[in-house]
């Protein structure tokens, strides 16, 4: 490893985290045009956290010294993990790149914030844990699952960057039943993970659907700030890792500079399609009700696990 | 060897470690045996720690080359009663001796176990739980897992909870008969008693035998670690048995029951190319085991029933990880190298958490008098310290890095799946293991998260818990110093895994090149993620600074909030109870009050083992009791037909051979 590519791993984790409003602000903004609306800028998130970074926190009386701590963890999370998400170039920086650890990474998120649902001992933050936590029990194994398909078909051990090179050298050849069974299962665990319609509503607070705002409701200035910036990069740090680990053509493996000219104009196509597909579903179906999702998340869990099947029957 | 400027010889310093162990722990029994003041009591737990702390030199001793072994100068007709302690051993009963110190320094600390008897009884255990693990006679072995049985069934007395430990007792005799039948059996082909001298016995008789020896063994010891369907016990057992009875059952006694089951595979019988299918069966129950706690533990009130499931599911883990052992140690034997350290670290990691959680529920029972997680809740507010110390615990069970319960499930899940299996049949074990434990895990970390959330979180649910009592000085301590031990094993666990390697490799028989760690993924991984966690955290916290602050009230939505306003522990659970409907055996029950038109609705969990499996059987054997029974007339007359038909039928016999 020398210097400059130390620097060009540093700065694609800062553009990671410096685009994930932006990425939020986009999904909004089609989704507008979609519904046939003006919509805001698709500035507008970065405008929000600067505002609610400058506020007041309101803190619930009953809240403790985790209920201030877990806004921290959750950022902390998201922070490791985008620090190993190869972004434009294969390498990244982070030396614990190892996809079983990025698993348990999203659950220390998930744990935190559940406990944060918690803290307020209102009714709506422990609704939305309850049912992060129902999700979860489906979702998390199925994105373990399906991660490790990948490990295994590539063989190339549990590294991130091994993962997303050989299948982006294999080219063509590395397209089978695996693959797109375990993309599938991973698509459905990035729309319910990031509680995204139709597991969840992100724009509403209210009760009767609400999971993942239920729980950030005690939350006011730098802590929810904390929070939603966690939160757009949890949904950034999902789509990245469908464009790099599960078709990551097109990721520059070598440091030349038309490779990586070229990585990120087909990032920005991958991140674009993908957040098109996000508004499009969002604009055209409806919202679960809370005991349809299990079956949902289960067609998920089934999806990887036969990914996972295919690789030792076929 | 020098120690004090006195140059020892070597034989001295094994009778001097041996003495610091057996003479304190037998006066210890003696003085609870004479004694009833609570001063008494006191220093005979004291006595009972220094014999713990005489075990804690069992590894560094071992390490330094010695060779510690002890044989009573009388011996039996079956053999000497004799102790030996290798590398592993070593490993297991330094590490369970640390554990056992806690445990009795909070038992002195505490108000709730207290008295001769208890602390006496301790001793017995600690003595009980030494020879298990150091025996090296089978005759040893077997009397000390009897005692070990007989001395936690009399711990366990607490009120009226005759039901729960008579359960317990029956259960866990089935299994130490198994028990006796397996090892009488390989003692008989072994030809010597010496379980030195056992090393590959299984090579002398067909792979079946050893097969259904192999079954008993892990059926035997599986009633203590809770495999279903042997797990009636533990729920019940748990919640009305003292704690410290519960912690030291869940963690010190689950060591040794995994490390004789350990050895026992892996050296005395030994693997071959045609067991798979004992190993398949073992792994199909420990992974519904795994599953079945997972599953029930997140609809229990009672904290210690959580953790009564917690400890069936993680002792299934391990037994999971010795079955797969079993199966890769053909096939790669390098990958069975690291799945069984993986199964040996989590041993030892579940016996820091587990015995940390239930100390904190004792001490949370002690402060408030509250038993039921639906009644409790915003602890931390009144006891920081303590929410703090368990948060540790919570984050290690639930194996959020950088604890150590990360460390090992990571290193299980990376085993199964480095695993190269040559069979198409076996490989695709590897998903359905790997979706097992997956699911299980998360599981737990939603039982975990309600459990802590529930005691420590929210709002107060009743009058105890808004003014508890202060704690007793010190009961913090052996918490505080588990939960060290919970983030210094996740930080350092490379180090523990090398020890572990060695045990392995002696005990197996596998050759120690490759190392384990040519095939780990990211040797020091867990060190450089706790340290990238600590440093990150540290660096938000630095780049957002925690701002202005304002406290008010929850919002009620207008209305000022009572103590049932706020989410319930049974609502916590319900979604995945309608999930998981079929499982659970739940029936919501409609009850018509005595006031006029109310009625109350209650949803029931039986466990359905005990509904479909343990009623039936016993209701089959008491109608078989009273069948016999009814031959019984007490009428000598029909005693002397029934003797003369006897000895008819066996004349009849015997001619016709």
């Amino acid at each position: 490893m020398n210097h400059p590519e130390i620097m060009l791993m540093i700065i694609q984790l800062v553009a990671l985290i410096i685009i994930s409003p932006l990425i939020t602000g986009i999904i909004r903004k089609i989704k507008a045009l979609m519904q046939h609306k003006v919509g805001a800028s698709i500035f507008q998130p970065y405008r929000d956290l600067r505002k609610l970074i400058r506020k007041e926190s309101v803190v619930s009386e009953n809240a403790s010294f985790l209920f201030r701590l877990v806004p921290y963890i959750c950022m902390t999370a998201m922070l490791l993990l985008a620090a190993m998400t190869p972004f434009i170039y294969t390498e990244v920086i982070a030396p614990y790149a190892d996809v079983i650890a990025m698993v348990y990474i999203f659950t220390m998120f998930r744990f935190a914030m559940v406990l944060g649902g918690l803290e307020g001992g209102s009714a709506f933050g422990g609704m939305g844990s309850s049912r992060e936590v129902m999700m979860s029990v489906l979702i998390e194994p199925a994105l373990l699952i399906s991660i490790m398909t990948l490990s295994a078909m590539t063989g190339a051990g549990f590294d991130i960057t091994e993962i997303s090179r050989s299948i982006n050298s294999a080219g063509a050849a590395a397209i089978s039943p695996a693959l797109l069974l375990a993309g599938a299962a991973f698509v459905i665990t990035m729309v319910a993970e990031n509680t995204r319609v139709p597991f969840d509503n992100p724009d509403t607070h209210l009760e009767l659907t609400m999971v993942h705002e239920g729980m950030l409701l005690e939350y006011s200035g730098k802590g929810l700030a904390m929070m939603e910036l966690a939160s757009m990069l949890r949904l950034t740090i999902f789509m990245v890792l469908l464009g790099t680990m599960f078709f990551p053509w097109g990721t520059a493996m070598t440091m030349s500079f038309p490779d990586l000219v070229l990585s990120m104009a087909v990032m920005a196509v991958k991140l674009l399609a993908i957040a098109f597909g996000i508004a499009l579903l969002e604009s055209t179906v409806a919202k679960m009700r809370v005991f349809r999702m299990p079956n949902m998340l289960t067609a998920s869990f089934a999806l990887s696990l036969m990914a996972m099947i295919s690789l030792y029957v076929l | 060897m020098e120690l004090f400027n006195v140059t020892l010889q070597n034989e001295t310093l094994v009778a001097v470690f041996f003495a610091a162990i057996l003479i304190p722990a037998l006066a210890g029994i003696a003085l609870g045996t004479v004694f009833r003041s609570a001063k008494i009591a006191n220093v005979i737990a004291g006595l009972c720690i220094v014999s713990c702390a005489a075990g804690v030199f069992a590894y560094p001793l071992c390490r330094s080359g010695l060779s510690l072994s002890y044989a009573l100068p009388v011996s039996s007709a079956v053999g000497d009663y004799a102790l030996a302690i290798d590398q592993l051993s070593a490993v297991m009963i330094s590490f369970s001796s640390v554990i056992f110190m806690l445990i009795v320094v909070h038992v002195v600390k505490s108000t709730s176990d207290s008295g001769c008897r208890y602390s006496g009884l301790l001793n017995a255990l600690f003595l009980a739980v030494f020879s298990c693990m150091a025996a090296d006679s089978v005759l040893v072995l077997l009397m000390s897992w009897e005692m070990i049985t007989l001395v936690t069934f009399l711990l366990s007395k607490k009120g009226n909870n005759d039901r729960a430990r008579w359960m317990f007792f029956v259960i866990a005799h089935i299994g130490g008969l198994v028990l006796i039948c397996a090892y009488g059996y390989m003692a008989h082909i072994a030809g010597t008693s010496e379980l030195s001298q056992w090393k590959g016995i299984g090579a002398s008789i067909s792979p079946v035998a050893s097969m259904v020896l192999i079954m008993m063994i892990v059926m035997g010891f599986g009633t203590k670690l809770g495999l279903i369907p042997f797990h009636a016990w533990m729920p019940n057992l748990y919640a009305t048995a003292p704690i410290h009875t519960a912690a030291l059952l869940s963690t010190v006694c689950s060591n040794v029951a995994i490390l004789v089951i350990f050895k026992s595979i892996f050296s005395y019988i030994g693997v071959q190319d045609s067991m798979s299918v004992v190993a398949f069966v073992i792994i199909g129950i420990s992974a519904a085991t795994a599953l079945w706690g997972a599953l029930e533990s997140l609809v229990q009130k009672e904290p210690k029933k959580i953790m009564a499931y917690s400890s069936m599911e993680n002792m299934a883990l391990v037994v999971l990880c010795m079955a797969l052992g079993m199966i890769f140690l053909n096939e790669s034997p390098v990958f069975a190298k690291l799945i069984l350290i993986a199964g040996l670290l989590h041993t030892l990691n579940h016996s820091v958490f587990k015995s940390l959680m239930l100390m904190t529920i004792d001490t949370v029972e002690d402060c408030t008098g509250e038993k039921n997680i639906g009644r409790t809740g915003g602890l931390a507010k009144a006891l920081p310290a303590l929410a703090a110390v368990s948060l540790v615990g919570v984050l290690s069970m639930a194996a959020i890095p950088p604890t150590n319960g990360f460390v090992s499930e990571w290193l299980m899940i990376q085993s199964i799946m480095g695993a190269d299996l040559q069979s198409k049949g076996m490989s695709l074990l590897i998903p359905l293991v790997l979706a097992a434990v997956g699911i299980c895990g998360m599981m737990m970390a939603a039982s975990y998260a309600r459990l802590y959330g529930f005691i420590f979180l929210g709002r107060p649910r009743s009058e105890g818990m808004k003014e508890p009592r202060a704690m007793k000085k010190g009961t913090i301590i052996p918490l505080a110093v588990l939960a060290l031990l919970c983030l210094g094993m996740g930080f350092f666990a490379t180090f523990i895994m090398d020890i572990l390697a060695t045990g392995v490799i002696s005990v197996t028989g596998v050759a120690p090149s490759p190392s384990y760690r040519s095939v780990m993924s990211g040797e020091m991984l867990p060190l450089v993620l706790g340290a990238f966690i600590v440093v990150t955290v540290a660096v938000v916290l630095l780049v957002i600074r925690p701002g202005k602050e304002r406290e008010v009230r929850t919002w009620g939505c207008g209305e000022s909030l009572g103590k049932d306003m706020q989410y319930s522990s049974i609502g916590f659970s319900q979604p995945l109870v309608r999930v998981f409907h079929p499982f659970y055996g739940d029936t919501t029950v409609v009850r018509d009050t005595k006031e006029g038109g109310k009625k109350t609705v209650h949803t029931e969990f039986t466990e359905p083992f005990v509904r479909y499996l343990y009623k039936p059987l016993g209701r089959a054997i008491s109608s078989i009791a009273e069948r016999i029974g009814k031959t019984q007339t007490g009428n000598i007359q029909t005693y002397f037909t029934y003797i003369l038909v006897t000895l008819l039928a066996v004349l009849l016999v015997v001619r016709m051979l």
